[in-house]
This record gives structure tokens, sequence and C-alpha cells, in this order.
């Protein structure tokens, strides 16, 4: 046989073999992958840039309506203290201050003799521990969500 | 019809080709599911102009095949840096089993006599066991019908060596069809 008719022939037997068939578990594995882009997509981190700023800026905002309306409540509240027909209610408030201030004080002990000494360790460790995190989850999202070549 | 459904129903339509494209390039299943669903992820990103276009087809297929290049290029070669030869072969055999597997699934019709399925298992599991150099070129000329020079152009290789590799591999498969009765 001509070497042409061999390549032929063997160009025809490759051309007749049957299609390997996917894995079952490709579809669901794509539907997941999808979802958890999805999922991905509505985290803070995730909107684009001017909205991210629109929203710190949307939150400072509100802290400095509600530091500028103190004044006015704390205003407000002296009014009702000095109420005669709020006293009743001004005497059970006092009283649950004065749990709260009691509940305050225990708190204050436990932070200043167990807490207070390791917090700067604490906050350290928590950091490192978030960034490490941060970026764990970067590496496995990428290689995880077929991150094996950009083309 | 929802959008995910109509994905999904999408998925279901091309998942065969794009993964045959994959494993036919990379003969390994788990590489190759990984890269069809990198196509897919892809695909998601232009549905919208891939949904009912009749060139859906062809883009996925170009697709596949510039992904399981790359994969090639850039994972198979990191690995083998590290890898002693010998375990290459025992790489092929247990790919060769999911390979296997996956051709049980495959298309060849219980009318298709017994000869000729045996043929084309032989035939599949030969290309399969082709060193990369041999059996990518062969793919992309026999399967996906693209000519010497955009093969040599694609894998950035000269075409001497080109058709060199293709007549190695070549000679490989056809002593299968010689062994099979079929030249």
């Amino acid at each position: 046989m001509a070497p042409s008719d061999v390549n032929g022939e063997l160009h025809r037997a490759l051309r007749q073999l049957p299609v390997p068939r996917a894995p079952g578990t490709l579809l669901p594995r794509v539907m997941a992958a999808i979802a958890a882009q999805q999922a991905a997509a509505r985290s803070w981190f995730a909107w684009p840039i001017a909205w991210r700023m629109a929203s710190v800026a949307a939150l400072a905002l509100l802290a400095a309506g509600a530091v500028a309306f103190w004044p006015v409540l704390e205003a407000l509240t002296t009014m009702a203290a000095t109420s005669a027909p709020l006293a009743a209610v001004r005497g059970r408030v006092q009283g649950t201050a004065v749990m709260f201030d009691a509940a305050l004080s225990a708190a204050s002990v436990i932070w200043s003799t167990l807490v207070q000494p390791v917090a700067g360790y604490l906050l350290v460790w928590i950091g490192v521990m978030a960034a490490a995190s941060a970026a764990f989850a970067t590496a496995v999202g990428r290689i995880a969500l077929g991150g094996a070549s950009h083309s | 019809m929802t959008d995910a459904a109509r994905f999904e129903a999408f998925v279901r339509e091309f998942q065969d080709m794009v993964y045959a494209v994959a494993v036919r390039l990379l003969a390994n299943p788990t590489e190759a599911e990984d890269v069809s669903q990198t196509v897919f992820l892809k695909a998601y990103e232009r549905f919208a102009e891939l949904d009912a276009n009749p060139a859906a087809p062809g883009w996925l297929k170009t697709v596949a095949t510039n992904i399981s290049l790359n994969h090639l290029s850039r994972y198979r070669a990191r690995w083998r840096f590290f890898s002693e030869l010998g375990s290459d072969e025992q790489d092929a055999r247990s790919g060769e089993r999911g390979l296997e597997s996956t051709l049980a699934d495959g298309g060849a019709g219980p009318d298709e006599p017994l000869q000729l399925r045996e043929r084309d298992a032989a035939l599949e599991a030969a290309l399969h066991r082709l060193p990369d150099h041999q059996r990518v070129p062969l793919v992309l000329y026999h399967f996906e019908d693209k000519s010497y020079q955009a093969i040599a152009a694609l894998l950035g290789v000269s075409l001497a060596k080109l058709k060199t590799d293709i007549f190695r591999g070549r000679e490989t498969l056809r002593r299968v069809l010689t062994d099979h009765g079929s030249i």
C-alpha cells in the first residue's frame, strides 16, 4: 500500500474513533464553580473601586451625622430626666444603669487583669492570620477556578 | 428557561466535544476535566454571545485547544523537571486506566463489530501513549484539521521538526492498524 494510502487509512480510522465522553462530574463542577464566582462577585471586595469609595464615604457621613447629632440627643435626655411625669421611668432606668455599671466594672477588671496584657500580641496574631488566610484563599481560588492558564 | 438552565443545557450539548479535544491533547482524563471546566467558565463569561450561536462549537474547540496547550507547556514541563522519566510510565498506566473508563463510556455502539471496537480501543490507547511532541501535532492535524504551517506556528516549532514528529507518531499508530489487519 502506498504511503499516501496508508496515511489516508490512518486518517479515516482516527476520524472514526468514538468521541470520548465527558465524565459525569464535569457538569456539576462547572455549575458549582459558576455559583462560587457569583457569590464572590457579591462581596464588598469585588465591588468596583468607585462603589467601594462611595460606600466608605456614606459610612463616614453617617458617623459624622451621629457625632453631630449627639448634643441634641443629650439635650433631649436631660429634658426627659428633669420631667416630672418621667420620674418613675427615670427610677427604673437608674436601677438598670446601676446594674449595667456593676457589670461594666467587672468587665473592666477582667480586661485589665487578663486581656490587656496580651491584647497587643493578640491583635498582631489576628492580623497575620487574616493576611495568610486571604493569600491562601486567593491562591486556592485561582487554582480551583481554573487558573491553569490565561488565554 | 432561566439563564442557569440555558447554560446547563449548553454545557450538556458541548461537554463531550470539549472534553474530547482536551483528553486527546493532554492524554490525561483528570487534567482534561480541569481544562474542560476552565473552558466552560470562560464560555459563561461570554454566554450572551455564544448562546444559540452557530460559531459556538468552533469557539469552544479553539479555547479548549489553547488552554490545553498552555497547560502542557506551563504545568507538564514544570512537573517533568522534578519527576524521573521512569515515573512517566506509571503516570501513563494510571492515566490509561482513567482513559479506558472514558472510552468505555464512548460512543461505540454494540452494533459495531467486536474487531472494530478492539481496533478503535487499541488505536485510542496508542494515541494516548505517544509522547506529547508526537501526539499533539497528530491530534491537531487529524482531529482539528489544522495545516502543518498552522500547527508549527501554534507550537512554536519548525516545519521540519513537526513533520518528523508527525511521521514518527504515524508509524506507531500504523503498527496498530497493521496488527488489527486494517492495512
